[in-house]
């Protein structure tokens, strides 16, 4: 045996000479800065899934040219392949919807409600969140810390008070649809909170599955129900929602844990879905923890939200930092206590909890005290005494926020009668289910499809990622809606088309006159109940907008989605006019490859940006005297193999043995296969019909429905010709066709997402000559 | 008669211009590199000129400043970029000749229309496929549409062009103000599609490090400012004294 394996070790100089053209394509100059480049390597095993893409469409005579690629790894000098792509679609996304999780179209709905047209500015949050009510009244506004008039000088727009506004002068809209698809399978949801809900949503009404949703508790709505506070989220907006998807069809057992996920594949389901979310309190393990008057704070916010009577003094200290230790210091207030004090160990920038509810805290009377870690609880005379030691912040740890150093000497203690231990939350540990989990009982799941380990079953949501907020988990249920559906079979194609087509402007305003425009307003101030009335009860401590604030507000709007670059290159006049043919575009295909190979519309700037990057990456390969060269076609195999996700143009650059034939000389005697196909090519290019002779192979301008003034190469030349062509190009779309298909086998075999294939043979049949 | 200009600043001394004529020779190599980049289906199609000259310079550097003013998106951008243009020692255009007149064909699917070009000579008076270039009236900055693959072609060309500069050392840039400012003006005639390069051999390299307000705050107007607070502090405190009798700052 060799000292090493030739050919292996050609390999590997090959993968490290694939890494440095990538670390040159990242190098590249750049134009304008705006284009995200993506890279993957391929090489060995993973080459054989683009041979069999490859063999389908050879087989209806295509000619690819990653031929070349396949007799190369046959004959033993396989080349590594750098995929090389970007998003080159127009961009003028605003800030505020690439901030939001679950992706709504935030500028489009401002817009819709400063039209006054409340029902389709709900539906466009319904086409991403299925709670678009509880969205609106707890989403901690992700979008707002990215507006961009909040960048300028100025603060941001008040989009969570739109939001308000909008579900609750919306109608009733379209959730009370009961759902007619039915697959005949059926899908266990455990757990009844955001992400729960989410997938069930869409598993039942668009993927068509029987739906059960098991939940522990006596309610529905998870934490939603139990760990929020009714004075943020009011019950019957919680029910509404709830209803509406119970609506659809979906089934939900109350008080029901079932035993074992074996108990629930026995009954006949399906799959699983493991949505507990984070029902547990992370001990604080100091003494004195289990003292009566000691309470959990998520046991305290259940028994609050449920409506069972709490025992508690008037003194209270809250241990934490969180939107928890807020809400349940918040609670205390409205249940009596007198004296309510917050104790963190940390400073306030580095508190978790969103800004507002600890300005809320902070204006109910709630006293935060910082730095003040605790060290032990003691029965007192009067109550219990939290012993306590001050801290100070050191430089910052590896998990980026500071090292906390004790402060010797600092001793002090507080004198309470009831303490709250709220220093995080994590999923109760359910043994029963054989689920892999973490060190802190998360339950480990692939991030991106929710599958665990076991085969069938999925899990996602806080029960995964930890606590985390409504949104999160509302997008960690759309992202399971559609894993699940693909293990069913489905396609997982969950999106919805809810408000009407946007119309595309006229001309784009500037940034200026909008600026201008709005200058003179001020972001309205959120009216709150007077103090007394909000700490008497349980009600909604905000109002909602006005109408004339709502409009008003709607108009300091910079509409970061329609101002763009607009240098009409790509065919439109403006950017956001470019933006909204291609979201139309990827209605009308389900989101599929439109082309031969890439998917337009694209930025002709981020296009060539792009193409600079490639270009470096591939005279890198050169300097170290490694052929490579800039394929197009077999991209095309890859993306539709699921390569590359989210890219618009891909390109391959294959990294080879020095045998220059291989690559620049494709197909050199190697398409013998189909001589019937090569004889007929030489027939047509011997005798030419005259268009081909202008216009190139391939192209009948009046069969693609062009506007062709003079047909008048008709005669003489013979009608055979042109319905000779037609029939190649018919040939063309079933080897297109083809292609997808087999690169759909490949999909289902890595369990990525799927391709729409019986909309895609609709629209290349639309294509074909009749 | 040619024109003959006259100016007290900047001064072209001899080793300005050596240093200047060398980029020149620069960038005819990258005007090579960049005809020798992979070609979308192996056809011609790259434009290239090369702009030298204080005249030739200033003249594109103007239009890139008239653009500015046109939309609010550009100003900024396209003020800065004004100056890289007049202070680059030349500049490389590039542009795609085909990207206008006559797309791939290749079904590709990467512009805004259908997958067969269609869009593209949908937009165009075209007669069997022909598309009559002479037609160039335009009411956006490019006119549009464009063969989005060959618009991505023109990226290989750029950086094939700005490989060479890095291996030779020189300071490169691509920038579309100046290219599009340098079409408008008549070069790359052939092409509605053009790429700038700035290209320069100085310590600074301006173009990737530009000052905050860099169309007021740059290298010339700096030097000039510090002419004027020479002459204003530096050189009047002194007027009336006669050096050789005693420097004024010893006796401080």
């Amino acid at each position: 045996m060799p000292l090493y394996d030739g050919k292996q070790f050609a390999q590997e100089g090959l993968l490290q000479v694939a890494q440095h053209c990538a670390q040159a394509a990242l190098h590249a100059p750049q134009l304008i800065g705006k284009t995200e480049i993506k890279m993957e390597i391929v090489a060995g095993e993973e080459l054989e899934n683009y041979f069999s893409v490859q063999d389908a469409a050879n087989k209806l005579g295509a000619r690819f040219s990653g031929e070349t690629y396949k007799a190369a790894y046959t004959m033993g000098e396989p080349p590594v392949l750098l995929l090389i792509g970007a998003d080159v679609t127009p961009i003028v996304q605003a800030p505020c919807r690439i901030a939001c999780p679950a992706g709504i179209d935030v500028p489009r709905y401002i817009r819709l409600i400063g039209d006054g047209k409340y029902d389709e500015a709900v539906a466009v949050i319904r086409e991403r969140v299925p709670l678009p009510s509880v969205c609106a009244y707890v989403c901690h506004a992700p979008c707002e810390a990215r507006c961009r008039r909040g960048t300028l000088r100025d603060r941001p727009i008040a989009i969570e008070a739109l939001k308000r506004f909008a579900v609750d002068h919306a109608g009733t809209g379209k959730e009370g649809v009961t759902s007619t698809k039915d697959t005949g399978k059926r899908v266990a949801i455990i757990g009844s909170g955001p992400a729960g809900l989410t997938a069930a949503y869409y598993l039942r009404k668009v993927c068509g599955h029987g739906v059960t949703i098991f939940e522990a508790l006596p309610q529905s709505g998870g934490m939603m129900r139990v760990g929020i506070p009714r004075y943020r989220l009011p019950g019957q907006i919680l029910d509404r929602e709830i209803a509406a998807i119970l609506a659809l069809g979906v089934e939900i057992k109350l008080n029901a844990r079932p035993d074992s996920l074996d108990a629930l594949f026995k009954q006949g389901y399906d799959a699983i879905f493991v949505a507990i979310g984070a029902h547990r309190d992370i001990p604080l393990n100091v003494p004195g923890e289990d003292l009566p008057g000691v309470m959990e704070c998520l046991r305290f916010l259940k028994d609050v939200n449920l409506g069972k009577k709490v025992k508690m003094g008037g003194r209270v200290a809250v241990i934490g930092g969180g939107n928890a230790a807020m809400d349940a210091a918040r609670n205390t207030l409205r249940l009596g206590a007198k004296e309510v004090s917050i104790l963190y160990r940390r400073n306030r920038a580095e508190m978790p909890a969103y800004a507002d509810n600890v300005e809320q805290a902070l204006r109910e009377g709630i006293k935060i005290q910082f730095q003040f870690a605790i060290s032990k609880i003691n029965q007192s005379r009067t109550g219990l005494e939290v012993e306590c030691l001050r801290t100070e912040c050191g430089p910052i740890g590896a998990d980026g926020r500071s090292l906390l150093k004790q402060i010797e000497g600092s001793e002090c203690g507080v004198e309470v009668d009831t303490v709250i231990i709220a220093t995080g939350q994590m999923p109760e540990a359910l043994s029963e289910f054989g689920l892999s989990i973490d060190s802190v009982d998360n339950i480990q799941a692939d991030s991106r499809t929710c599958a665990t380990a076991r085969e069938g079953v999925f899990s996602g949501g806080d029960a995964v990622s930890g606590p985390a907020s409504v949104i999160e988990a509302i997008a960690a249920g759309r992202r399971a809606a559609s894993w699940i559906d693909q293990y069913l079979g489905g396609l997982g194609m969950i999106d919805e088309v809810l408000a009407p087509l946007e119309q595309v402007p006229e001309v784009s305003p500037s940034a200026e006159a909008l600026g201008r425009a709005a200058r003179e307003l001020e972001r309205p101030q959120i009216r709150r109940l007077p103090l007394e009335q909000a700490l008497s009860g349980f009600e909604k401590d905000e109002a909602g907008l006005t109408e004339e604030e709502a409009l008003l507000e709607t108009t300091r709007c910079l509409k970061g989605d329609q101002g763009g670059f607009d240098c009409g290159g790509c065919g439109f006049k403006t950017c956001r006019e470019a933006v909204i043919n291609c979201q139309n575009r990827l209605n009308e295909t389900g989101g599929e490859p439109w082309g031969w190979m890439m998917k337009g519309p694209s930025c002709i700037w981020r296009a060539m940006e792009l193409g600079i990057s490639i270009d470096w990456a591939a005279a890198a390969a050169h300097r170290m005297n490694v052929e490579s060269r800039i394929g197009m076609v077999p991209a095309t195999a890859f993306m539709r193999m699921g390569y590359m996700e989210g890219c618009t143009l891909v390109t391959v650059i294959p990294v080879g043995p020095c045998k220059e034939h291989w690559y620049f000389s494709p197909g050199t005697g190697r398409e013998d296969y189909r001589p019937a196909e090569m004889e007929r090519r030489a027939q047509i290019l011997q005798y030419p019909p005259l268009y081909m002779r202008f216009t190139g192979p391939g192209r009948d301008l009046g069969r693609r429905g062009i506007n062709v003034k003079d047909r008048w190469w008709d005669p003489p030349y013979t009608r055979l010709e042109i319905v000779e062509d037609d029939k190649w190009g018919n040939s063309i779309l079933d080897r297109d066709y083809a292609i997808f298909a087999a690169a759909d086998e490949i999909r289902k075999k890595k369990k990525w997402p799927r391709l729409n294939l019986p909309k895609i043979k609709e629209i290349l049949d639309s294509k074909k000559a009749r | 008669m040619p024109r003959i200009t006259i100016r007290d600043w900047p001064p072209y001394s001899p080793t300005d211009q050596n240093r200047r004529e060398n980029t020149v020779t620069a960038a005819k190599l990258m005007m090579n590199a960049a005809l020798t980049a992979p070609n979308v289906g192996g056809l011609p199609m790259t434009e290239g000129e090369i702009v030298y000259g204080e005249e030739e310079q200033e003249a594109i550097a103007r239009k890139t400043e008239e653009l500015a003013f046109e939309k609010e998106a550009w100003k900024h951008v396209f003020l800065y970029e004004a100056v890289m243009a007049r202070q680059a020692d030349a500049l490389l255009l590039l542009g795609n000749t085909r990207a206008y007149s006559s797309p791939w064909d290749g079904e590709c699917g990467l512009c805004a229309g259908r997958p067969d070009c269609s869009f593209v000579y949908e937009h165009r008076n075209q007669n069997a496929g022909i598309i009559d270039v002479t037609d160039r009236r335009c009411d956006t900055l490019i006119q549009g549409p464009l063969c989005a693959l060959y618009a991505h072609q023109l990226g290989y060309n750029v950086g094939s062009a700005l490989m060479v500069a890095v291996n030779l050392y020189i300071d490169a840039r691509p920038f579309i103000s100046i290219g599009l400012a340098a079409q408008k003006l008549g070069y790359c005639r052939n092409s509605a599609l053009v790429i700038g390069i700035v290209i320069s051999a100085k310590a600074k390299c301006e173009p990737s490090d530009p000052a905050l307000d860099y169309h007021l705050v740059n290298l010339d107007s700096a030097i000039d400012a510090i002419r004027s607070n020479v002459n204003q502090l530096g050189v009047r405190p002194a007027t009336g004294k006669e050096y050789r009798a005693g420097d004024p700052a010893k006796k401080r």
